[in-house]
């Protein structure tokens, strides 16, 4: 893949991460527990990592993050969106790494994980550990949306991955 | 779905099912009274049994902690997410309400059984 097409790539996934923000945004289903959501924009990064080279990859998620926070939120919501993403994004390669899983378990780990380094950061902002109590239904949860987001981006390697 | 892929979800789902689980029982006994701390500091601590609303006010915004029937929940709260008031009402030992955005936990403690001896030694530490 040339240089330019990489740029393009990177530039199409920025945007269509924000699109699915917005519209996640629109169609809340938390279910009534804070922070639980299926997280629809991660279908990108989940899908780049099967195509683009990774640092690209790490770029859509960093701009994903910082311009969906500020355009939906705030400066809370970017550091919380920012440690459950670097996190997962993480957990992600090294399971890409690992023989026997394929792009689903990717997910599932890393929605999991989005959870727990969010969880963290809450931990440290309130300088207390009575978040955790909620440490077992956000990774259930981070799960069960994580292999929703794979069984999707499954579908669409397909189509993309030549 | 590869076979890793299901293992990695049933463990998962297992260990947070086992570990809510754990927390549901550990956490049966009623609490006697509730802890709020802003910041990591704590701000005061209530008796589950008088009835009686508590305001939280400083430079993060405020929070109204109202405590009825042995239990306690946000009533009102001026930070933006409103997370906080959605919260179900807490009575049982280690149950909280946070509000991320104002740094703020109410947390239930305190057991029948050790009630007692925790005031005792919190007189004692005073």
């Amino acid at each position: 893949m040339k240089k330019s097409e990489q740029i393009a790539y990177c530039a199409m996934l920025t945007a269509l991460s924000m699109i699915f923000s917005y519209i996640e945004a629109l169609f809340p289903i938390s279910g009534g527990i804070p922070g639980i959501k299926l997280g629809l924009s991660n279908l990108v990064v989940v899908t780049g990592l099967s195509f683009l080279p990774v640092g690209w990859v790490f770029l859509v998620l960093v701009l994903k993050v910082t311009l969906v926070s500020f355009l939906f939120g705030n400066v809370s919501i970017w550091i919380y969106s920012m440690a459950g993403g670097v996190l997962s994004f993480f957990v992600m390669l090294l399971i890409k790494r690992i023989k026997g899983f394929s792009v689903i378990g990717m997910s599932i780990a890393g929605g999991a994980c989005h959870n727990i380094g969010q969880l963290a950061v809450a931990v440290f902002m309130v300088e207390s550990l009575a978040p955790l109590y909620y440490l077992p239904v956000l990774v259930a949860a981070g799960a069960v949306a994580g292999a929703v987001i794979g069984i999707v981006a499954q579908r669409v390697q397909k189509y993309i991955v030549r | 779905m590869k076979k890793k892929d299901v293992i990695l979800l049933v463990l998962l789902l297992g260990a947070a099912a086992a570990a809510a689980l754990f927390l549901l029982f550990s956490g049966r006994q009623e609490a006697q009274r509730i802890v709020v701390t802003v910041d990591g500091a704590v701000f005061g601590t209530y008796s589950l049994f008088e009835e009686r609303t508590v305001d939280v006010e400083n430079a993060f915004g405020h929070n109204r902690i109202v405590i009825e029937n042995g239990s306690a929940y946000m009533e009102a709260a001026d930070c933006p997410d409103k997370y906080c008031m959605t919260y179900k009402p807490v009575s049982r030992t280690n149950e909280s309400i946070i509000c991320l955005p104002h740094r703020l936990v109410v947390r239930a403690e305190g057991t029948k059984s050790t009630g007692i001896e925790q005031t005792e030694l919190d007189g004692i530490a005073q």
